[in-house]
């Protein structure tokens, strides 16, 4: 027979796992700025004309350990249909920080495991002295894609340590570089190698990303106003991709896009959008034909963009970076994260249906 | 004697009070300080104006904020301030005498008259309503400003571009706050939480273009959009258990401002891509606390608490080093002029150096003394400076929340 001090410890046990377990969820959000178990750089390349850096920093206390996906988005020939559609092919390897330690690498030569390296600034030798997290390898030439980083404990199972947190910079031919924050996701309760994005194991995706910037073709305001070299131009492009993956068995992710465009005028100049597989980097104007100024003849435009259909439930992911360019070929490049709205919890907006997203790791 | 249906109540007193928990633990927690989420009060921590390049070595420099309402159905509006933090000579507010308290250049820094170089706390501002999803965005450096776009004969909610862009003077270095309100009538705080915003600054000459791009912090609303306006003039960044702000005592408006804000960095003269171009970090810290109520534009920032901003900085063999700052209404230097003297001849001293820390990368966390006190957040944004005279911006990172009772207040007029 349940007895009156019992039921006073049950209630009270009830009590504080309601309040601290929902309290745990309420918490967890994708975000750019705050420390996650799982930390994605949607845009990692690797060209002739650019190279990536990638900055990860453990913000706790004890000794942390990630598993980090390179997710290859370049595209390549489908033998069974010929066309070309993204590889999404996947190389991995883990990392390990000591308390609140910075590491950082560069993808085109990687980072060895060399307690001999020292510090060097001499051109063509980027230091990696400091403690090595790991073997990192490098990346091909004509990498685009991304970078997936998850924390697990020493037995490689992921946990909600919410300890990570980073910055790619991506320095061009020109010498222009531009910089963005990873997107982390916060954890909650991990229960194996699918880490599901459905706020109880991991936060969920947004429900929309939404962005304003100046209007792709517009003419760049301050590069009119202060530049003798006239018209200038503004190009956009946008990285998008799903919240999920499949990082065991390689199979793409897909999700079908709702993109809504705003002008100036609070007109919506366009409604539609692509389709993302894996990885897709494009023209701006190429998701949302409002992004062109010969269409929304603003300067500047607004834009959402929601996952729909089927496959919503994958959810979407990105960054934005501009160009402001004057009529020499002068330009400059900035990167954006992009703004997020919601996620499957959130309740004024609309709650995406179906199963939440899943990134799956491969079995170590 | 306690019966054993008090025992019972006392179980469903728990209950109920774990639910409470729930319930406020649940509202505190969804409203965050974020710079990729709508807000109710949007803050630019940098805004630069110098389009003659008189403070920049003669180099244009002009910022673009952009703004969105991504209220799908309703009109919304902002009231803004320009914190303007230009410094003068001895404070004597004229344009001969503008100074760069960062410069060692003894005639930009007034040393060459025998004066000090000491900022001119200023407000000023204005009142500007978007229509459903629309964006507004602006040249700052633009004197006057354009209206606000409408089109000619439109009547689909067009009349809501009520406001106008109040110019700020040229040069300007300093900060842009705004805070969403009921109308632009009535200008009242409002637990809504509808506007992104991001901004561009530009350095142009006739040889090259580099822009770079942050978006701007946002601080959520707490409560409830149907509870009714925040207060009129005091607005409540968490609680405030001193006493000194009653309103604050009674509880949150809007989400606590970080504990703590994590950096990653370069360090200072790193070449981070090998190729011989050498990079300086930026940091530019303002006040979460800020009493911003008189926009007279003449030293109205009074009575600004200042913060000591401790920081911790951790290198790649996770050796720790520390300095400290001083914030008052707003801070915006190289990092390895935080620890050493303005301008770069003795930066090689510098903790910030690459050469004393030895590794390229370094996590420098920046938290407001005392921690278990009012008034003391601080918000940031890191700018990197490649010696090829290209940069980049990026938000800086958070890391947990100012306590309860520890929250900071913001006046406005």
């Amino acid at each position: 027979m349940r007895t009156t001090k019992s039921l006073i410890v049950g209630a009270a046990v009830t009590a504080f796992a309601l309040a601290f377990g929902t309290t745990g969820v309420a918490r967890a959000d994708v975000s750019t700025e705050r420390p996650g178990s799982i930390l994605i750089f949607p845009k990692v390349v690797n060209t002739t004309d650019e190279d990536t850096i990638i900055q990860i920093t453990n913000v706790n206390n004890d000794t942390r350990h990630a598993r980090c996906f390179f997710v290859d988005g370049a595209l390549t020939f489908d033998p069974n249909t010929g066309l070309p559609r993204p590889s999404c092919q996947e190389s991995d390897f883990s990392i390990w920080l000591t308390r609140l330690q910075p590491t950082h690498w560069q993808v085109s030569v990687g980072r060895r495991i060399d307690p001999t390296d020292n510090f060097s600034s001499a051109p063509g030798y980027p230091s990696t002295a400091g403690f090595d997290p790991g073997g990192i390898p490098p990346v091909g030439v004509g990498f685009t894609g991304a970078l997936i980083c998850a924390e697990v404990d020493a037995s490689d199972k992921p946990i909600a340590g919410n300890s990570l947190t980073g910055q790619a910079t991506v320095k061009n031919i020109n010498g222009d570089v531009s910089k963005y924050n990873g997107i982390t996701i916060q954890g909650i309760t991990p229960m194996g190698q699918d880490l599901s994005l459905d706020n109880v194991e991991y936060n969920g995706c947004p429900a929309s990303l939404n962005l304003t910037t100046i209007t792709s073709g517009a003419p760049d305001p301050v590069v009119e106003a202060l530049s003798p070299n006239t018209p200038s131009t503004v190009r956009n492009f946008i990285t998008l991709m799903p919240c999920g993956a499949d990082l065991e068995n390689l199979v793409p992710q897909t999700v079908s896009l709702q993109v809504a465009v705003f002008n100036e005028f609070e007109q919506r100049i366009s409604l539609g959008g692509p389709s993302v597989e894996c990885w897709a980097r494009l023209p701006l104007e190429a998701i949302g034909g409002g992004f062109d100024f010969a269409t929304a003849g603003t300067t500047f435009t607004y834009g959402t963009i929601t996952p729909q259909g089927p496959n919503a439930a994958n959810g979407i992911l990105g960054v934005a970076d501009s160009v402001a360019t004057d009529s020499l070929g002068n330009s400059g490049s900035a990167a954006d994260n992009l703004h997020v709205a919601g996620n499957t919890d959130t309740t004024n907006l609309p709650v995406v249906t179906g199963s939440p997203a899943v990134i799956r790791l491969s079995v170590p | 004697m306690r019966t054993r249906k008090g025992y019972r109540s006392l179980g469903t007193l728990a209950l109920l009070g774990a639910a409470a928990v729930l319930l406020a633990a649940t509202g505190v927690a969804r409203a965050q300080v974020g710079s990729d989420l709508a807000a109710g009060i949007l803050v630019f921590p940098k805004i630069a104006v110098d389009t003659v390049g008189r403070l920049t070595g003669g180099i244009p420099v002009d910022t673009v904020v952009e703004i969105a309402n991504t209220d799908p159905t309703e009109i919304r509006s902002l009231h803004c301030f320009w914190v303007n933090a230009n410094s003068y000579c001895n404070g004597d507010v004229d344009i001969a005498n503008l100074c760069d308290p960062n410069s060692d250049n003894p005639v930009l820094n007034c040393r060459e008259t025998g004066r000090r170089c000491l900022p001119a706390w200023r407000v000023t501002d204005f009142f500007v309503a978007a229509t459903a999803n629309q964006p507004i965005g602006f040249r700052v450096g633009q004197v006057p400003q354009s209206a606000l776009p409408c089109l000619p004969g439109n009547t689909n909610g067009c009349a809501g571009n009520d406001g106008s862009i109040n110019p700020v003077e040229d040069p300007f270095i300093g900060e842009l706050k705004c805070v969403e309100v009921n109308d632009l009538t009535n200008v009242v705080p409002v637990n809504r939480n509808d506007f992104t915003g991001t901004a561009r600054i530009y350095r142009v000459t006739p040889g090259s273009v580099d822009v770079r791009q942050y978006n701007a912090i946002g601080i959520q609303s707490i409560a409830d959009p149907n509870a009714g306006p925040n207060d009129a003039t005091t607005l409540c960044l968490g609680t405030d258990t001193n006493g000194a702000s009653p309103v604050c005592s009674a509880g949150a408006e809007y989400a606590s401002c970080p504990s703590t804000l994590v950096v990653n960095h370069f360090f200072e003269g790193a070449a981070p891509f090998g190729d011989g171009a050498t990079v300086n970090t930026t940091l530019t810290l303002v006040p979460c606390t800020e009493r911003i109520e008189d926009t007279t534009g003449v030293n109205s920032v009074t009575g600004q608490q200042v913060t000591n901003a401790q920081l911790a900085i951790v290198n790649e063999f996770e050796q720790r080093f520390s300095s400290a700052t001083r914030v008052d209404c707003y801070k915006s230097m190289r990092l390895s002029d935080l620890d050493t003297r303005p301008g770069t001849t003795d930066d090689g001293s510098s903790i910030f150096s690459v050469g004393v820390e030895g590794s390229l990368t370094g996590q420098t966390r920046v938290r407001g003394v005392p921690g278990q006190s009012p008034y003391h957040g601080l918000l940031g944004l890191a700018e990197e400076s490649y010696s090829n005279g290209f940069s980049a911006a990026f938000n800086v990172n958070y890391d947990g929340v100012r306590p309860a009772g520890a929250g900071d207040v913001i006046t406005v007029p």
